[in-house]
């Protein structure tokens, strides 16, 4: 079932409820999967979950053409998680929650190095949050990257050098300050 | 992985049914042979099966995020601005306008500026938080012998558990929860006035051997004695309790 698209307009309807089960029960664990290692915060990746689908709810209607469809959804969860970092950090500074006591092993911790291309996404802007993401994790390469982001060879070689740079001062100093 | 290995993406594309080659070979020809590749096919499947058993079911889960849309949020509010104000070539000349607007609202009536700022305390202002943070700002604490976890969603549990409320707020509210428990009993956890930030009240329920299962209530006081008497869930946030005990 197509949704309509208005003529001239490259807004497409959502999703139904029944194309949205079947999104989640296929892809559900994916998109948390990759929250996850976006985020690095199981709790904040949860909350990535729900935004995704609402996201998928009202504006996924170009989903149903789109050539890979979990490429498509993926975008949507890095656009998720960039919202989600930036949302932290902009409460970070007048957070009361740092200050309350945390339940034991309230996050489970899979991997010693989930939290690091969050720290390195936080100090990036959109671009280089996106090509970041394509280069470390989906693997890309940077001419794969230049084609799926429309930049530039050179572009694209020059925000890597920019996330080199910000990755190797995180893990020398142990943590991003702006 | 060396550089002959697909990438996770390319792996993950291919586990959820994807048609996917990889210089030219079909990458189930490669997986065939590849016990590194295979393990990280079956990590996806066994992730997948823990997904589908911890999370809500799926028609829970959208019905859920169809009661989250229903509700007004900021969000909304903004996406339906006019495209072209946000458009490079007008982002500037908007943003002045708007700061003239905020500067001409406040300049001779300082103190709405103040109330505006005040801590929102009423139902209200509690539903459009839980609206927009769908749930995003309930999660339950288990505890199980030695094993604490942080759950949200669907939680399983048995005779023993002790299960407390974790929450965040953005502003000072009162707010309550309880479960409703299946057969219609209410349990309340707790009920009183918080500060914004996150909050783990003491309130511990813990779980007896009578098979039941039920769903976590949380919102403002009225919303969740709405929710349980009346049946409207629209305005407070859920988790719901699974029994995974013995019959």
């Amino acid at each position: 079932m197509l949704g309509t698209l208005t003529s001239g307009c490259v807004m497409s309807t959502g999703l139904s409820n029944v194309e949205l089960s079947e999104l989640y029960k296929k892809y559900g664990h994916l998109v948390l999967r990759r929250s996850r290692a976006i985020l690095g915060d199981q709790q904040l990746a949860e909350d990535a979950l729900q935004n995704v689908f609402l996201k998928l709810l009202k504006h996924g209607g170009a989903l149903r053409t789109a050539e890979s469809k979990l490429a498509w959804v993926y975008r949507v969860v890095d656009r998720c998680c960039y919202d989600l970092l930036k949302t932290r950090r902009r409460e970070r500074p007048t957070s009361e929650t740092e200050n309350v006591s945390v339940p034991e092993q309230e996050t489970p911790n899979l991997d010693p190095h989930e939290g690091l291309l969050a720290q390195l996404l936080e100090g990036l802007n959109p671009d280089e949050q996106l090509v970041a993401t394509l280069l470390y994790s989906d693997g890309l390469t940077q001419g794969e990257v230049s084609k799926r982001v429309g930049r530039s060879r050179q572009t694209v070689n020059r925000y890597a050098k920019i996330i080199r740079a910000l990755a190797g001062r995180i893990l020398h100093e142990g943590a991003y300050v702006k | 992985m060396t550089e002959l290995h697909p990438t996770p993406f390319q792996l993950e594309r291919f586990s959820s049914g994807e048609r996917v080659e990889v210089r030219g070979e079909q990458l189930a020809a490669h997986v065939e042979r590849c016990a590194e590749c295979g393990a990280f096919l079956h990590t996806l499947v066994l992730e997948k099966a823990q997904f589908l058993a911890t999370h809500p079911a799926p028609t829970t889960f959208v019905r859920n995020l169809q009661q989250r849309a229903a509700e007004p949020t900021a969000w909304r509010t903004v996406q339906s601005w006019p495209v072209w104000t946000w458009q490079p070539k007008f982002r500037w000349s908007a943003s002045f306008v708007l700061a003239a607007v905020v500067v001409a609202l406040h300049w001779p009536f300082p103190q709405q500026l103040h109330e505006a700022e005040a801590p929102p305390t009423s139902a209200s202002d509690l539903r459009v938080f839980v609206a927009k943070g769908g749930a995003n700002s309930l999660a339950v604490i288990r505890k199980r012998q030695a094993d604490q976890q942080l759950q949200s969603g669907r939680i399983s549990v048995i005779p023993g558990d002790e299960l407390r409320v974790r929450f965040s707020l953005p502003a000072r509210a009162k707010v309550a929860a309880g479960i409703l428990v299946d057969d219609g009993t209410w349990v309340p956890f707790f009920e009183g006035e918080f500060e914004a930030g996150t909050h783990t009240p003491e309130a511990t329920l813990t779980v007896d051997s009578n098979p039941s299962s039920g769903t976590v209530l949380f919102g403002s006081p009225a919303d969740v004695e709405h929710a349980r008497t009346q049946g409207n869930f629209a305005r407070v946030e859920m988790a719901e309790l699974v029994w995974t005990g013995p019959p």
